[in-house]
């Protein structure tokens, strides 16, 4: 277990007693992380705050039932993941794309190298074609950097689950990403 | 469903992990499967070139400002507070937590005035026609790169969307669509290969 997370458990403890300055600091440092996951998930931002401050209360009033039995960020971050697809079935928004897996991607790519502007909103436009639950195993594999069994905890699905999703998010994210990753990565 | 060519499942194990050993997540023994794989399969270690970018580009990707500087701006414009009702109730019952919700409010808005910064600029508004426009923007739409003039304004016309700003950095629309009709109608969009996407935005 990292230093890290020791430090953070040790938050989870005090906020469990109570400690406001202990939520404070919890909140703080896990604020950009599930700003960025939100935004990820649900493409909403009026409800990525409140499902944000939503998750947070959670965390505020349910600190006595974090065990220990994994990171906190995975914990914080399972917690997120419920309430980003509560929001969007209150909004009536669809969670999974059932088709996804099987439909032939009809994105096509102009033959010409990109520049940043484009590159970026290929990208953009690539992840918003993706289900929230395909947009979340990308984000939590490259932008939050989780293994496999991590992210099967957040998402509440076997592992072979999440290895399967990320295999066809990846097959579609490429899809709509045509040609070599030389010309649209915009660093290379 | 087969979904992996290749043929061998010690290659479509790979296939699946790529991901995970690029972010250096794997367990030694799965990296060490996938290590030995790697050096006796051309199509996984052109993958896992291909992916490396992918994974980089993720991990780079800005946040969709686009979508949040349209709330933001709607929200200034309108000078309400937007206090979810529940959040609310929690805090009256827990008055002692007050000043930490305040102090998160008044971090998301910081970061919000951080992230929108970029493409900030003067909150005027552009309509097509002459007329004055005083709906405000309930989608936001992009096209793809290469479609026609023509064949936007023909799609937006079919939409009976109406050009409320834009375009932004990313070339996206700020349009008005009927609200009742609204899912519907960027369902439509959305299936039009001139489309890159087609999101409702929230007054």
């Amino acid at each position: 277990m990292s230093c890290g997370n020791a430090h953070e458990a040790a938050l989870i403890a005090r906020i469990d007693a109570r400690d406001i300055a202990a939520f404070e600091e919890l909140y703080r440092l896990f604020h950009p992380r599930l700003v960025r996951f939100l935004l990820t998930i649900m493409h909403r931002p009026t409800i990525v705050e409140e499902a944000l401050n939503d998750t947070m209360m959670v965390v505020w009033n349910k600190a006595g039932s974090y065990r220990g039995a994994s990171r906190v960020s995975t914990w914080i971050f399972a917690i997120a993941y419920r309430q980003a697809l509560k929001a969007l079935r209150r909004q009536d928004l669809p969670v999974e794309d059932r088709d996804a897996d099987t439909r032939i991607s009809d994105a096509q790519g102009p033959e010409q190298a990109l520049g940043l502007t484009q590159a970026n909103h290929r990208l953009l436009a690539a992840m918003a074609s993706l289900s929230p639950d395909h947009r979340a195993v990308i984000d939590l594999t490259y932008f939050h950097g989780l293994g496999t069994r991590d992210i099967a905890e957040v998402m509440g699905c076997p592992v072979d689950t999440v290895k399967t999703r990320m295999f066809h998010a990846r097959r579609k994210l490429r899809g709509h990403l045509p040609g070599d990753a030389a010309d649209w990565l915009w660093d290379n | 469903m087969n979904v992996i060519e290749g043929g061998g499942r010690i290659h479509e194990e790979v296939q699946e992990l790529l991901p995970w050993y690029i972010t250096d997540a794997l367990d030694p023994e799965s990296k060490r499967r996938v290590e030995d794989h790697l050096s006796a399969c051309d199509l996984c270690r052109a993958d896992l070139v291909h992916e490396r970018s992918v994974g980089k580009a993720v991990a780079a990707m800005p946040i969709d400002v686009e979508l949040g500087w349209a709330q933001m701006r709607q929200r200034i414009g309108e000078g309400r507070s937007h206090q979810p009702k529940r959040l609310w109730s929690s805090i009256v019952a827990r008055p002692h937590i007050v000043p930490v919700l305040l102090a998160a409010q008044l971090v998301l808005l910081v970061s919000a005035i951080v992230a929108f910064t970029p493409i900030a600029r003067p909150a005027s508004y552009h309509a097509l026609g002459s007329a004055p426009v005083v709906a405000s923007a309930n989608a936001l739409i992009m096209f793809q790169p290469e479609t026609q003039q023509r064949g936007a304004v023909q799609l937006l016309r079919e939409a009976e969307a109406r050009i409320v700003d834009g375009p932004t950095a990313t070339g996206a629309l700020l349009v008005h669509v009927a609200p009742g009709r609204r899912a519907n109608i960027l369902q439509k969009l959305k299936a039009r290969r001139e489309i890159a996407m087609a999101e409702p935005i929230d007054p």
